[in-house]
């Protein structure tokens, strides 16, 4: 067919040919002309070395940051477990919270090997089944690799044990003399270690050149499934989940036992605080400056080609008056929703903006998708 | 004027080689079969149609409804019926099957709209009508009395006026404000692509935008006519190419290029079409001196003057944004079914709120436990589906026992690159309108103006 064409027509392909591309850059040309056109940056953003900084900076020292807490908790329950007393409890109770401050700093990367393992329904699904659990000790059955067994592992279970098995510190520290418990709890704890030092593993070895050389930016590049996420964690786990469930914006009446440590004032405020940290430190870690290579780095280069500036400004206000509202409420937001949960329901409506900002206005500033389904369009 | 129109007439009905017909027919059915097994392979039969558990409606259109299981079967049919039009075997059973079958799967969820596919479907209701299978088809080799030479003239331009049509508004619904003074929304989508070699790096400069945003206007006004104009349909035809290829490498946009590309070779001479004919056994292309006659058969007469109408709808249709008041790309009442392909950058979220009006108790709904998250992102810019989730939000909560549900929403649209700004207006249950409201009553005011067509 080809030869054909040439055969009859190869001249005048060429100098049609030639004139199109003459009118495209013609018109091209004159187009910009007439436009005041902010500077233009010659520098190509480079998306390469932002997944690479993602991986560096955030991901593998969040990983041995929450792997050495978990250590320290493995630590205390040992001695928890060895000898248990008031003393005991209250170093076991202290990791705990540590390890789950550590925790807030990578919930949000449920990517590659966090998403493989579902990492983040095992390690923090809440509220914990407590009957199931008890149930579990009890019948010396329990196989934490089981998704069945997603709701009686993890931090909601440690809260669990430490603060909700009775009401004095002795009696529940005298609840580990029973091997069942013990076992249980050291059971927890093991678990925990091998899912970090398993996800630990996958960024430190073999994932992440296939991470960062999957530099594009379709359906099934890294940017796109990071951000994605990054805007799901918000939306879903630290808006609804940790504020709005509770809060009962989701049901008729609220449901303060689903906050995510609701036995015994646990810091869930403290919680809270540190993985809005975490979110506002992913989008922007130093405030305005854009050396590192981040979100809000990559808004101020695409600022060059188009005005991403008051995106970038709102986003950033936004984070600071959810902080702001956070910061007011009780240590404990069971108590919270119990005693004044209109605070509870003021930050929900800041969060909320904040999801319409990231998922609307930076998504498509970004020109990343907010979809899982890699369709046509047209 | 009478000489005018009995030459018009005569033109139409003028008997001419009847090659291009039986390319095009061959080529739209296997590449139809490639989209359906296409369309199979990645998946999209299940998470599009079955996984759903609701399907965003065409008003009218109700009562189509995906088969769960057996939706596989109407791919099953679909793709055999194409396969059956490029073989040319029973010909008007199968283009017919293949119309309503691909139709149906259209109708099903709205959520999955392509201009694309509204194409397809227009085609194969037109080739229903035309006698694609004289030559170089199973019939015709079955049936040796009734393969011909030549159809009339009238048959073969319909598919360059659809096709013309389709370029032609394509490129008026381009001379718009946001198109050609801001270069949008090309200058979001087109830095996306900055990591491809070569042209890459060229993506991110301004000019490139608004030059492919001044070029593809031009290109789409006027390809339906370089096509035509046999002098400068040689290099109108490396433009399709050029233009197809370049759409294909920068957007998500599946076979189309292809399908486009193809299609477009049936502007070109009979003899073209003689040539391609003539690289299969010769046996196959049956020739033959007879015509094909349009005799005034009841059923011709009715097919002739329904295409007569199908064209007149058409013209028309594209326009029908006119009577609506108010930004079309806010409301989006006449955008569909237009031809106003890759116009916009939209985007949108959307949270529904359920009220007892008895007790006066609310609750925000997740909607990820009815909507997957395809749905849920076509949901949040467009009006009309907003108003039907609402309404499948009421009968949901009063088969909860809820009393009295009124369904607000809290939804924010982003065009163009221009911020977020609320969209439905949060004020009104729209559990309590009708499908048909005309949305732009019950939408926020749009604080920009988008100046053109």
């Amino acid at each position: 067919m080809l030869k054909y064409l040439f055969k009859i027509q190869a001249g005048r392909l060429f100098t049609g040919l030639a004139f199109a591309v003459l009118t495209v850059c013609l018109v091209g040309t004159l187009s910009s002309c007439g436009t005041d056109e902010p500077k233009e940056q010659e520098d190509e953003f480079d998306r390469k070395a932002m997944l690479q900084t993602w991986v560096n900076d955030y991901m593998i020292p969040g990983y041995e940051n929450w792997q050495t807490s978990i250590i320290s908790l493995k630590a205390a329950v040992a001695a928890l477990v060895s000898d248990p007393d008031a003393g005991s409890l209250a170093n076991t109770r202290s990791a705990y919270v540590q390890s789950a401050l550590a925790w807030q700093k990578v919930s949000m990367f449920q990517i590659e090997k966090a998403n493989e393992l579902r990492l983040r329904e095992f390690v923090n699904t809440y509220p914990c089944d407590t009957n199931a659990l008890i149930k579990a000790i009890v019948g010396n059955s329990y196989n934490f690799s089981k998704v069945s067994t997603i709701v009686i592992q993890g931090y909601p279970a440690f809260n669990y044990l430490l603060y909700g098995l009775a009401n004095s510190g002795t009696e529940i520290a005298q609840t580990f003399e029973k091997d069942g418990y013990a076992n249980f709890i050291q059971a927890l704890v093991n678990r925990l270690e091998s899912l970090a030092s398993e996800t630990l593993a996958f960024w430190k070895e073999s994932g992440a050149n296939d991470f960062i050389n999957n530099n594009g930016l379709g359906a099934n590049s890294s940017t796109a499934i990071v951000v994605n996420e990054y805007v799901k964690y918000f939306e879903k786990y630290v808006r609804a989940g940790k504020v709005g469930i509770p809060a009962g914006v989701y049901s008729a009446n609220p449901l303060p036992q689903n906050v995510e440590a609701p036995y015994g004032m646990a810091p869930t405020k403290e919680f809270l605080l540190a993985s809005l940290k975490a979110c506002k430190g992913f989008y922007d870690k130093n405030e305005s400056d854009f050396t590192d290579l981040n979100l809000a780095a990559y808004l101020n280069y695409l600022n060059s080609i188009r005005n991403t500036e008051v995106i970038h400004a709102s986003i950033m206000a936004q984070f600071n008056s959810i902080e702001d509202k956070a910061n007011a409420l009780d240590i404990s937001l069971y108590n919270q929703v119990v005693s004044n949960n209109t605070k509870m329901l003021e930050l929900y409506d800041e969060m909320q903006k904040l999801v319409v900002l990231l998922k609307v206005d930076m998504m498509q500033a970004l020109n990343i998708n907010v979809n899982y389904v890699d369709a046509d369009g047209d | 004027m009478l000489t005018a129109i009995s030459n018009i007439s005569s033109s139409l009905n003028k008997n001419v080689n009847s090659a291009p017909l039986a390319v095009f027919r061959v080529l739209f059915g296997l590449m139809m079969l490639a989209s359906i097994v296409r369309f199979w392979l990645n998946g999209w039969i299940e998470q599009l149609y079955i996984q759903p558990s609701f399907h965003f409606k065409y008003l009218g259109f109700e009562w189509v409804t995906a088969l769960g299981p057996f939706t596989y079967v109407l791919f099953v049919v679909c793709g055999l019926s194409a396969l059956m039009v490029a073989l040319g075997f029973k010909y008007s059973l199968a283009i017919i099957t293949f119309f309503l079958s691909f139709t149906y799967i259209e109708l099903i969820d709205k959520t999955t709209y392509l201009n694309h596919y509204y194409f397809i479907s227009l085609v194969a209701f037109l080739l229903i009508w035309l006698p694609a299978n004289k030559r170089f088809s199973i019939d015709a080799y079955l049936n040796p009395e009734k393969a011909f030479k030549t159809v009339p003239n009238w048959t073969i331009l319909s598919i360059k006026v659809l096709l013309g049509i389709v370029y032609f508004y394509a490129g008026l619904a381009k001379l718009n404000s946001d198109w050609l003074l801001n270069a949008m929304p090309l200058k979001i989508w087109l830095p996306a692509n900055s990591d491809l070699p070569i042209i890459g790096p060229l993506l991110n400069e301004t000019w490139v935008h608004y030059g492919m945003s001044w070029a593809g206007a031009l290109y789409d006004l006027t390809i339906p006519f370089l096509l035509f104009w046999k002098r400068t349909r040689i290099w109108a035809f490396a433009a399709v190419v050029f233009f197809h290829v370049l759409t294909r490498a920068l957007f998500p946009i599946g076979m189309f290029p292809f399908i486009m590309i193809l299609s477009t070779l049936i502007f070109f001479s009979a003899n073209f079409h003689e040539k391609l004919l003539g690289f299969w056994p010769k046996r196959w292309s049956i020739y033959t001196e007879k015509n094909l006659v349009y005799k005034t058969s009841l059923i011709r007469q009715v097919g002739m003057g329904l295409l007569a109408f199908f064209f007149f709808v058409q013209f028309l249709l594209p326009f029908r944004f006119v009577t609506q008041k108010g930004e079309l790309f806010w409301h989006e009442q006449g955008f569909r079914f237009s031809w106003r392909v890759m116009l916009m950058e939209k985007a949108g979220y959307a949270e529904f709120k359920v009220k007892d009006a008895e007790s006066g108790q609310m609750e925000r709904v997740n909607a990820d436990q009815f909507l997957t998250a395809f749905q849920q992102k076509q949901m949040a810019t467009q009006a009309d589906f907003i108003i039907q989730f609402a309404h499948f939000l009421k009968d949901e909560y009063l088969k909860k026992g809820m009393q009295k549900p009124e369904v607000y929403v809290d939804s924010y649209v982003a065009i163009n690159g221009r911020t977020s700004q609320p969209y439905v207006r949060s004020d009104i249950n729209l559990a309590a309108l009708p499908t048909s409201t005309n949305k732009s009553e019950i939408l926020n005011p749009f604080n920009h103006e988008i100046k053109g067509l």
